[in-house]
């Protein structure tokens, strides 16, 4: 819509829009191309990619629940080098920010991907997926333990300047401790909620439904959760925030918006409609159109307080 | 993947009808004339409801039938969504995407097709059925097994095509009683069939899958499977459908294949069935 501006600029970024993909939800990106053009998104976030290729957990890998899914893929991916051999060259073609997402088991496989990838020409930034286990601290999570998290940020930082975004998990006792940390150990943004830990059980045959019995929950159910986290996170540190976790709609990415984030990512909606970022920046379009509003950046933060709830 | 080209994401297209054909069976008809073109024997749609955020995925249907723009699927009534589904009128939005996935590859004409149905499954072997009896110079045999004879779908329209239809029914009300296996070790008994080249095609529950693919062993008889698996998406994106594999590198070596884009119809010999999950 003419004269409406939708860029919003994060970690040294500027996008033509706050709407972007989230980690492992649309492939290396090119798996939407038959559905929409990325160079219209505000940035292409790439399935978690480690140093060499992994295969991923032992199906069923995924059930539906309540107004949302669990999943537990495994990180599954095909390997940084076949990123780079196969994949980024085509991503090169579109105008649009590719940030790629890495995972590792310990701190020094987070230095090799940022070694390699960090000087690829069409790689414009990291999002760290802190989720996984530090196999040499005894498997515990590198985003559950506050100095392990600051260490790694502080590691991964000194070998690049190319924006680096912290992907936090939820599953913690303080998000915002997190945030804090991943702020000072260097990072331009957060992006927030990872998926919570969940499980889902068959009462009939008392057997779990994913074969790992525990997985990630995402969709609509975890949005009120991802958007308070949001808001706490967004009032203590200074980094922009990019929110996700149930959005489907350019309402609920305006809410996000609205609670601090400065960007979203869209993920498991891909799922039931692969065009669904095209929806929701429309729907954020018609919301501002609606409200007057000629400049997205003014919904960032606006939520009103003192006004008390709305019914 | 051409879909709606020039629109971008799925079509959201009115149902035109939905009924239930025998209890529990649904056939659901919806307008989608670039899905109606393209569809091919095996191929399958992702189904989802537009207006609700739960049930919040789609669910895969195979393409039952296809006439003019129109595009049909038959479903069971089971759980939460073909629930919903099953409620669905004439009129009410229906999201679609597809058709999604490989479909079966058509056998040389003078191949006498054997076509192995469990249950559900006649719903992606219709299709396929209605394209063999136009192009097969040999007979096309369905053996086609259900639980309770109530279940069979009328399939008058492909006998008067000439397809040899063989029943089987748990409760033995109608056809054979016993299971569909049962009726396939008949017809690879030597002598059964008045040429030496047949294929198998089929699509059913896990056991009924394993039990078929056991029977060809040795046989030297090609068969193609149409595998079900739990997906998220139907396009690739989530990995949640996988299925496992032999792996390059000896049997013991499994990998994980895409039921939605590398299947849902693959050479039965390619599937490392021990590692299936039930």
């Amino acid at each position: 819509m003419a004269g409406i501006d939708t860029t919003v600029s994060l970690a040294g970024l500027n996008l033509k829009s706050p709407v972007m993909t989230a980690s492992g939800t649309c492939g290396y990106g090119l798996d939407l191309l038959p559905f929409l053009d990325l160079s219209r998104l505000g940035a292409v976030v790439v399935k978690g990619l480690s140093v060499e290729p992994r295969p991923g957990n032992p199906p069923p890998r995924t059930v539906e629940t309540c107004a949302g899914m669990l999943n537990s893929i495994g990180l599954e991916n095909i390997g940084m080098e076949a990123f780079i051999d196969e994949k980024l060259p085509r991503l090169r073609d579109f105008q649009t920010v590719v940030i790629v997402n890495i995972l590792g088991e310990s701190r020094e496989e987070y230095g090799t991907l940022v070694d390699r990838l960090g000087p690829q020409d069409g790689v414009h930034g990291f999002e760290v997926n802190v989720s996984c286990p530090n196999v040499k601290a005894g498997g515990i999570a590198f985003g559950s333990d506050p100095d392990m998290l600051e260490d790694l940020v502080r590691f991964v930082r000194k070998r690049t300047e190319k924006p680096l975004i912290i992907k936090l998990s939820p599953n913690v006792t303080d998000i915002v401790d997190m945030a804090r940390r991943a702020e000072a150990g260097g990072a331009d943004a957060l992006s927030l909620i990872n998926t919570l830990r969940g499980l889902s059980v068959d009462a009939e045959s008392r057997r779990p439904h994913l074969a790992t019995v525990v997985g990630g929950l995402s969709g609509p159910a975890i949005k009120p959760i991802a958007l308070r986290m949001v808001w706490e996170v967004t009032r203590k540190v200074t980094i922009p925030v990019i929110g996700m976790g149930g959005i489907l709609s350019g309402e609920d990415a305006v809410e996000f918006l609205i609670t601090g984030a400065t960007a979203v990512q869209v993920g498991t909606a891909h799922f039931r409609n692969p065009a669904v970022c095209l929806e929701i920046m429309e729907g954020i379009e018609t919301y501002l159109e609606r409200h007057g509003i000629q400049d997205v950046k003014e919904l960032i933060g606006s939520i009103q307080l003192e006004a008390g709830p709305t019914a | 993947m051409p879909l709606n080209p020039g629109e971008g994401g799925p079509l959201v297209t009115p149902v035109l009808s939905n009924t239930e054909i025998v209890p529990n069976y649904f056939r659901m008809a919806f307008e989608a004339p670039a899905l109606a073109a393209e569809a091919r024997p095996g191929q399958f749609l992702m189904l989802s409801f537009p207006l609700l955020k739960d049930p919040l995925l789609p669910r895969p249907f195979a393409v039952f039938n296809v006439q003019g723009p129109r595009v049909e699927v038959l479903y069971r009534r089971v759980g939460k969504g073909t629930g919903l589904l099953a409620r669905m009128r004439a009129g009410d939005p229906l999201r679609v995407l597809g058709p999604l996935g490989n479909g079966f590859r058509l056998p040389d004409p003078s191949v006498a097709p054997i076509v192995l149905a469990g249950g559900c499954g006649i719903a992606s072997l219709h299709l396929l059925l209605l394209h063999l009896l136009k192009r097969q110079s040999a007979p096309t045999t369905l053996l086609y097994g259900v639980r309770f004879h109530d279940e069979l779908i009328p399939l008058e329209d492909l006998e008067e095509a000439g397809l040899l239809l063989r029943i089987a029914t748990e409760d033995g009300k109608r056809g054979l009683k016993g299971t569909v296996t049962q009726l396939l070790s008949t017809a690879l008994a030597p002598g059964a069939s008045s040429t030496d080249a047949v294929e198998l095609f089929a699509c059913g529950p896990q056991p009924m899958l394993r039990a078929a693919v056991q029977a060809v062993k040795g046989l030297g008889v090609r068969a193609q499977v149409s595998v079900e698996s739990r997906m998220a998406c139907g396009y690739g994106v989530c990995q949640g459908c996988v299925f496992p594999f032999h792996g390059a590198k000896g049997p013991e070596k499994v990998r994980y294949r895409k039921v939605c884009t590398d299947g849902p119809v693959f050479a039965a010999e390619e599937i490392c069935w021990e590692a299936v999950p039930d």
